[in-house]
């Protein structure tokens, strides 16, 4: 029980306070219930709820910058994250059609995203010793997922005459996929779509882990905010580039490179970022 | 004079007597004032600090463990001086006032 709270307390003065003030903290909370050990009933009757003792503590001012600063970090995967949910739609369009000083609001939302995470927990985290042993897992979670939807839309890209002209002569998105059988340009598209919401998704939720235990917790973690965020913004940009693409019967065997190469440089932007991270 | 005056009066109060152990503060502060939560009184204690009222140190009693012991400062015994004229002075007004 003692852990619990203990562990509890932790975790709001890592969230609320700066890390040195922090790690002073839990040093003498440590003594406070450890010494000689209590029980929760006990310490949440002297002491109070963790968060309940660790809220005098903090510092006003520079709790509300951390908060502005989250709210920043958090809308970057979120906001294109969480557009492809039903209803969300008007969200998605203002991520992806949006300029601001003649670039796309997607555009911007990763390089803003990255900067704010390198600089704020370069400036204000900590490391904890050796690297979490998540971390290297779920880093290669999001690079596997950037990596296949890459895959899919290349497979997509090969061909796009005869993948048009399916969704065109089809309301695939009317009536499913499935009357259409089981052809190589259904399969194609099922997995581009499931790879494409998986990715926006729950990719957007890996980067609000990765955004929270950079925080309370090793600052390298903010690696797998920056390579989760990239994989929400390629599938991001692949979703709703495949779900308006208009294409014509000339055009060029090359035409799809200018946009792999844009989602090729967002990925190798984000490798590069997360691996910053981790040093 | 508000209670969390009167609290920070103990504390240093405490301290002017000799360094005092971090958590023995706070179990003698929660002895006199109960309704107060420790956590209160540690939020005070640290607000010493980092005013510089107090300081830390890591000292070992005879056979035990190393523990946080906090001292009086110069500051410190200044801002105790302070809090026991207001004390004083709210004390004779009461009395003034016939109550005791």
């Amino acid at each position: 029980m003692k852990k619990d709270y203990m562990a509890r307390l932790e975790w709001a003065a890592r969230w609320r306070l700066p890390p040195q003030e922090a790690n002073d903290v839990i040093a003498d909370y440590r003594d406070i219930v450890g010494d000689p050990p209590r029980p929760e009933d006990e310490l949440l009757r002297d002491l109070g709820s963790p968060r309940a003792a660790i809220r005098p503590l903090t510092p006003q001012k520079q709790y509300r910058v951390w908060l502005a600063v989250f709210a920043l970090l958090a809308a970057c995967p979120l906001l294109p994250g969480l557009g492809p949910l039903p209803g969300m739609w008007r969200l998605w369009d203002f991520c992806l059609r949006t300029r601001i000083f003649g670039l796309y609001i997607n555009d911007i939302l990763p390089f803003l995203g990255m900067a704010c995470a390198l600089i704020w927990f370069r400036w204000k985290g900590q490391k904890q010793g050796r690297l979490p042993r998540a971390v290297p897992a779920l880093l290669a979670v999001a690079a596997a997922c950037t990596v296949a939807v890459l895959a899919v839309d290349w497979v997509w890209m090969r061909d796009p005459v005869g993948f048009s002209a399916l969704l065109g002569e089809v309301p695939v998105r009317v009536l499913g996929i499935f009357p259409l059988g089981w052809t190589r340009p259904t399969t194609v598209l099922l997995l581009n779509d499931t790879l494409g919401w998986v990715g926006c998704f729950a990719m957007a939720l890996l980067a609000l882990l990765g955004l929270v235990k950079a925080r309370t917790g090793d600052r390298r973690w903010a690696a797998v905010y920056i390579l989760a965020l990239t994989a929400v913004l390629v599938s991001a940009e692949t979703l709703a580039f495949l779900n308006n693409m208009e294409i014509g019967g000339n055009i060029t065997p090359d035409w799809w490179m200018p946009y792999l190469r844009l989602w090729a440089i967002h990925a190798g932007m984000g490798l590069v970022g997360a691996g910053v991270a981790l040093c | 004079m508000l209670k969390k005056d009167l609290v920070e009066l103990c504390l240093l109060h405490l301290l002017a007597q000799g360094d005092q152990y971090g958590y023995e503060l706070l179990r003698r502060l929660h002895g006199a004032f109960p309704d107060t939560q420790e956590s209160a009184v540690y939020a005070i204690l640290r607000g010493l600090c980092q005013k510089g009222c107090s300081e830390q140190y890591v000292g070992t009693a005879s056979d035990g463990p190393a523990r946080k012991y906090y001292r009086l400062t110069d500051r410190g015994t200044a801002r105790y001086g302070e809090l026991l004229r207001q004390w004083r002075a709210l004390l004779d007004a009461l009395t003034a006032l016939g109550i005791t």
